[in-house]
């Protein structure tokens, strides 16, 4: 029996009964595996055995301390050893065979880690060296040795394909994989992926130091989160091509094609020392906002104000990084419109330029051609301003609204870190109250509305209004001070203020609401006023007739509907007197008071009498009066009346 | 006798103090429309929450919240929409929170509020639902 | 004991002339009104509250 030993440095001892050779290696140094201090016994006898102890192996950057090969039948074919049924252990014992040809020195070795699993590696050749791997059916998780630290980790999945290495002065490098079922995730479970089917193709070609480098994924199937982004794997596609060296990996150009969404040009460079990104650009054109908006945004904006739109229209973007921040972001949008399903906003035809840089300042101008907030529509404006990181100024802009004019001077806004903040002047040229209750589903009304605007100013999710918005309405004067407007965008928005009306004609005013008819005049006062999801939950209310000389009457149907208000009854009384023979009545003075709290209307009128008040005081010829004797009510039921009285359903007997 | 007596006064400040305590005992304001609107957006979101509670996805946070425990335990597509809920949910708490403290004239019960109701959701949630202890231990129920 | 605090707090503060406001959260109602508001979110069927459970048969002996 004679046996080549294909190692270096051996030592050899004899025995007695069977042959024993100890064998001893410093190191073996190879492209990609580095084994040092193997040592190891080879037994000659009835069968042949070999024993085999690497203290350290380190294969492509990955290393094993205390790896076992053993190899209990150890046979010779001519010039080829052949282990059939060797194992692998470190500490795994993973099944292992080999066949080794002396004359030509082509290694062949397979791993089978599991039933249905290969891993075969070739090395042939002399001059030029050529290492072939072979997988089928490899468990993606053993890469996960390989798996930076700070990527997910995989968790399930196949590899199968080919990759050949071929070292020649020049290496190069070529295969193509195909990943089955491949799933990541990391601790937390916001970036992962499931059952995801790809084809990678890749290239490779030394030169001097540097690699070129060239791949090509295709992403057939399956699903990844990458919170808060979720893409489902549909026929996507990267395509990159560049460079990579000791220090540095780039790509020179990449395309991401995800499909019916967007086409991404790519570049970008690391530094594999600094392990950061130091520049990258992400770029693409005519972008179908659509698209974007429901494969991307919209689930990812799901429970926010852009949770729910419809989107339409163009874009093109281009970002660039620069240690690992964004710096510019230029967008052109086109023909853009935006509408919010549940009607809280909307705007059309947005085109321009928006340029923004982290640093510098950028002007912009934006084109809107229309669109409209809480149901009342606005008109074609241009919206000129200027970026500087995350301040954003507009020095003018007027925004047609109806028949009239929101203006806006001097909006400044920055991104601070309690959160969004802005502020701007303005005024309101008068806008005709009748399109605005009209617009807004109110009673139809006539006046105007204008205003102006010392200070709007929005932080800590609370907008407030300095100074006074004025309403001229009804043929007098509603003043709103002091308006604030907390969570605007939340559920429960809460709007606090105090309205100031004067000399507001009950005869304009009771047919916008068809309450009756009522000749006169009133001032009101509304303090504290507090709404909470638009709906008031606490007032101090005063209303009574206005200074001065005019005629005053009240029909026979607004003393029924105010009677009403008081409860059911008290309206009877009038049709079973004489008073039922007059259409109207004269009166002195008429007030109301209701302060509310707790949904309790505590009310008063304007004087009292024993065990009530007075609502209207009787004047003139025929004269009426009108008492209240319930001080509380409920507010709820109170609205309730008044729905029942001014919709005309007061019941008569 | 000019002289006040602490004891007296004691007694005072007690009955003083009952007085109040019966007008709240009695009478926690909840009944406003914007608590009810919380509430009712609060319902029709917890169809679609209870199946994260129960798998545990989701858990009750000692600080009377919500939270994303374990997302790997919601498929994938939905991990978002989850995210989203859980946010919205919270948005809610917040509201519902600074709502009854505001109805009840209180802005500044708003803490013990929200505490209150943290140890009842715990209370109440189902058996098997994850909950904070007061270490800040996800515990199951 | 921290109701105790306060009233003795309290009875002291005002021989002191100085009085502070101690608040006082009612904890019973908040439990109440918050044992309302899960029930309608959680939809829990609560345990019929106005029935007083009846009382136990005397045990004959």
């Amino acid at each position: 029996m004679r046996f080549i030993v294909f190692v270096s440095g051996m030592l050899m001892t004899a025995c007695a009964l069977a042959q024993q050779i100890g064998i001893s290696i410093e190191r073996i140094d190879g492209p990609v595996l580095i084994a040092s201090r193997i040592s190891g016994v080879l037994r000659i006898a009835a069968k042949t055995t070999l024993e085999l102890n690497a203290a350290e192996i380190s294969l492509a950057g990955r290393t094993w301390r205390n790896v076992r090969i053993s190899c209990p039948d150890l046979k010779q074919e001519r010039d080829v050893l052949i282990c059939a049924q060797g194992a692998i252990e470190s500490p795994d014992k993973v099944p292992l065979s080999f066949r080794y040809s002396t004359l030509t020195k082509n290694i062949e070795l397979v791993l089978r880690p599991a039933a249905n699993e290969e891993w075969r590696v070739s090395m042939t050749g002399t001059t030029a060296r050529v290492i072939t791997v072979d997988i089928h059916n490899g468990a993606l998780a053993h890469l996960k040795s390989w798996w930076p630290a700070e990527w997910p980790g995989p968790n399930a999945g196949a590899l199968s394909g080919k990759v050949t290495f071929i070292e020649e002065r020049e290496a190069r490098v070529h295969g193509e994989l195909t990943i089955s079922n491949f799933g990541f995730a990391n601790a937390s479970g916001l970036h992962a992926g499931e059952k995801i089917n790809a084809v990678i193709a890749l290239q490779a070609q030394q030169q001097g130091e540097q690699w070129r480098w060239e791949s090509r994924l295709d992403w057939k199937s399956g699903d990844v989160f990458w919170q808060p982004l979720f893409i489902s794997g549909s026929a996507h596609s990267l395509n990159m091509a560049g460079t990579f060296d000791a220090k540095r990996f780039a790509i020179e150009q990449g395309r991401l094609m995800l499909a019916g969404i967007a086409d991404i040009d790519v570049t970008a460079a690391y530094d594999r020392i600094a392990s950061k990104l130091t520049v990258a650009s992400v770029k693409s054109n005519n972008v179908d906002m659509a698209a974007l908006y429901t494969k991307l945004i919209k689930p990812a904006a799901q429970g926010t104000v852009l949770g729910d739109l419809r989107c339409d229209g163009h874009a093109d973007f281009s970002l660039t990084f620069k240690d690992g921040e964004i710096v510019t972001v230029d967008t052109v949008f086109k023909r853009i419109s935006v509408e919010d399903n549940s009607g809280r906003f909307a705007f059309f035809g947005l085109d321009g330029v928006l340029p923004w840089h982290r640093e510098d300042l950028k002007t912009a101008k934006l084109h809107i051609a229309g669109g409209e907030v809480l149901r009342v529509p606005f008109g074609t404006f241009e919206l000129p301003f200027e970026t500087r990181g995350l301040r954003l100024r507009i020095r003018d802009v007027e925004i047609p609204v109806l028949d009239g004019k929101i203006s806006i001077a001097d909006f400044a806004s920055s991104g601070e870190r309690e959160g969004w903040r802005w502020r701007f002047t303005g005024a309101i040229k008068p806008i005709s109250v009748e399109l605005l209750a009209t617009a807004l589903g109110l009673p139809a009304m006539r006046g105007t509305l204008s205003a102006t605007i010392p200070t709007v100013s929005y932080a800590q999710s609370t907008l407030n209004v300095d100074g006074a918005l004025l309403f001229k309405v009804f043929d007098g004067t509603i003043t709103m001070q002091n308006l604030a407007l907390e969570n605007p965008l939340s559920k429960v928005p809460r709007l606090t203020g105090d309205i100031d009306m004067r000399n507001l004609d009950l005869d304009l005013l009771t047919g916008a609401f068809s309450f009756g008819k009522i000749t006169g005049r009133i001032d009101a006062e509304m303090k504290s006023l507090e709404l909470v999801n638009w709906e008031p939950v606490r007032f101090d209310a005063r209303l009574r007739s206005s200074a001065g000389e005019y005629p005053k009457r009240i029909s026979q149907a607004a003393v029924q509907n105010i009677s009403a208000l008081g409860g059911a009854g008290a309206a009877a009384a009038i049709q079973r007197s004489f008073l039922r023979f007059f259409e109207t009545f004269g009166y002195s003075a008429l007030g109301w008071s209701c302060r509310l709290e707790f949904d309790v209307c505590e009310m008063g009128g304007i004087a009292n009498v024993p065990q009530g008040y007075v609502i209207v005081k009787g004047g003139g010829i025929p004269a009426i009066s009108v008492l209240g004797y319930n001080r509380k009510v409920s507010w709820r039921e109170l609205l309730a009346r008044l729905k029942r009285v001014t919709e005309g359903n007061v019941i008569v007997k | 006798m000019r002289n006040l007596n602490p004891i007296r006064l004691g007694w005072l400040a007690l009955l003083m103090l009952f007085a109040g305590n019966l007008w709240a005992q009695a009478n926690l304001e909840i009944n406003t429309p914007a608590i009810a609107a919380l509430q009712a957006s609060m319902q029709k979101r917890h169809t679609e929450l209870a199946p994260f509670y129960a798998n545990g996805a989701i858990g009750l946070t000692r600080e009377g919240f919500i939270a994303l425990r374990e997302a790997n335990a919601v498929a994938l597509p939905q991990r978002q929409q989850v995210n989203g809920l859980v946010a919205a949910d919270n948005a809610d708490r917040a509201a519902m929170y600074r709502e009854i403290a505001r109805a009840n004239g209180k802005p500044e019960w708003e803490n013990d509020i929200r505490t209150t109701f943290a140890q009842r959701w715990i209370d109440k949630a189902a058996g098997g639902w994850y909950f904070q202890n007061n270490a800040g231990a996800w515990t199951r129920k | 004991m921290r109701t105790l605090t306060v009233i003795t707090g309290l009875g002291y503060l005002l021989l002191q002339g100085c009085v502070t406001i101690n608040i006082y959260f009612p904890a019973a109602a908040a439990e109440k009104a918050a044992d309302k508001i899960i029930d309608e979110v959680w939809q829990l069927k609560s345990p019929n509250q106005t029935a007083p459970a009846a009382p136990k048969p005397p045990q004959e002996k």
